[in-house]
């Protein structure tokens, strides 16, 4: 009786106090020493990630909100577009029916989805008439994508004007079957995705996607070439 | 005299107007390099192409008002570009990964001196097989996949725990050595 009590207070003093100590040690710890800590993380994370290196340290914006789809025609002329650079703001991406509202950027590197919404540059920026193939994190930017209905619009800003699509339908696939994304099809398609299961941890092979054709929004007209 | 003046200042005008309209978009040059990486090779029955999201990089990339390319340059990228669908029609391989080292490496060398035209670096990632393009560090172009990881990369987290854990395990033993739970 008295040594399972000795065993008990041992345990107490010597295991699960300090666990205690050492947990709340850590986290203060990880507060301070942030800045500190941070890059010795990305460090271990090069090694031991899956990710590819990130290129672009430099985020920049070309979008600005009082001239957000300024111009409301049917056509835009070319010249008015500024086609952005890999890891540049350049329009914003809503689905008000399930509260989504976050800054599409183009290109899809690690420092981009850490801010919003990604485009993979081996697609068409709205207006051209071609496919747009967009990732965001399911913690975060893209996680109520999954509630998303057959019929939503999604409303993509840009400064040169705004773009309407309806969603069409949604799928879960690998996310190497390049069958789940067409991207030499001439139709403006907007095709959204982000990690599936939602609610698990962890880098996943399946993706969530989400298929919308373009309803309304200017098409980009090229100028004759010279 | 007015006249003449008018005329130049016209002439002047009009000259600058087509200037700055070719600054956007696609002017001749970057059509015609364009127009060379979607030319489809025949050989041995088959047809091959540059796939669909790298001609699209490519145009992204050609778009883009700071980025000129002059007719010599247009012709010398062309050249290699014709020179690289040779290598792949004599090969008459069904994919990438069919091409000999020799092939892969010649294909290499035309891509490098297409790139090296309008000052962008190829590397390659010889592990993976990835090729990525940059102009300086920006990326520009690349052939990974085109679908990312979009969850959470806890790889580091778990790394941390696990030392925490040993940490604490170490402790335990220690403490069990040294007889302080059985005073």
């Amino acid at each position: 009786m008295i040594r399972r009590n000795f065993i008990k207070k041992g345990a107490m003093v010597y295991l699960y106090l300090p666990l205690l100590l050492c947990t709340i040690g850590y986290i203060i710890m990880y507060i301070v020493l942030y800045p500190i800590v941070r890059p010795v993380l990305s460090s271990m994370n090069l090694i031991i990630s899956e990710n590819k290196p990130d290129y672009s340290s430099k985020i920049t914006s070309i979008f600005k909100d009082e001239d957000a789809g300024f111009l409301d025609s049917e056509t835009v002329n070319e010249k008015d577009v500024v086609m952005p650079t890999y890891g540049t703001h350049y329009a914003r991406l809503e689905i008000s029916s399930v509260s989504i509202k976050t800054d599409l950027y183009f290109g899809d590197s690690t420092a981009v989805l850490k801010k919003g919404v990604g485009q993979y540059i081996g697609s068409s920026i709205p207006g051209y008439g071609k496919p747009l193939l967009i990732g965001g994190h399911n913690i975060s930017a893209f996680r109520a994508l999954q509630h998303v209905k057959k019929g939503d619009t999604v409303v993509i800003t840009t400064n040169y004007g705004v773009y309407k699509y309806e969603i069409t339908g949604t799928k879960v696939a690998d996310h190497r079957d390049k069958k789940a994304y067409d991207l030499s099809q001439e139709k403006e398609q907007l095709i959204l995705y982000t990690c599936y299961p939602f609610n698990k941890l962890g880098l996943t092979s399946k993706r969530y996607f989400v298929y919308a054709d373009k309803v309304s929004g200017p098409r980009i007209v090229s100028a004759p070439a010279v | 005299m007015k006249k003449v003046f008018a005329t130049i200042i016209c002439f002047i005008i009009a000259t600058a107007v087509a200037i700055s309209a070719s600054a956007a978009g696609l002017d001749a040059n970057k059509q015609k390099v364009l127009d060379a990486l979607k030319e489809k090779v025949t050989a041995n029955g088959k047809t091959y192409s540059v796939p669909a999201d790298l001609i699209t990089q490519a145009e992204n990339y050609l778009k883009r008002d700071d980025v000129t390319i002059t007719a010599d340059q247009a012709d010398a990228i062309v050249e290699q570009i014709e020179a690289a669908a040779e290598i792949v029609k004599k090969a008459g391989v069904s994919t990438a990964a069919e091409l000999s080292a020799a092939e892969k490496t010649a294909l290499l060398e035309k891509i490098n001196a297409a790139a090296e035209v309008v000052n962008l670096t190829v590397s390659v990632d010889s592990a993976k097989g990835k090729i990525t393009v940059l102009s300086g560090n920006e990326l520009v172009a690349s052939d990974e996949g085109a679908i990312k990881f979009t969850g959470v990369d806890v790889s580091y987290l778990v790394v941390l725990a696990a030392s925490v854990v040993a940490l604490l395990t170490g402790c335990y033993v220690a403490a069990r050595r040294m007889r302080l739970f059985s005073r």
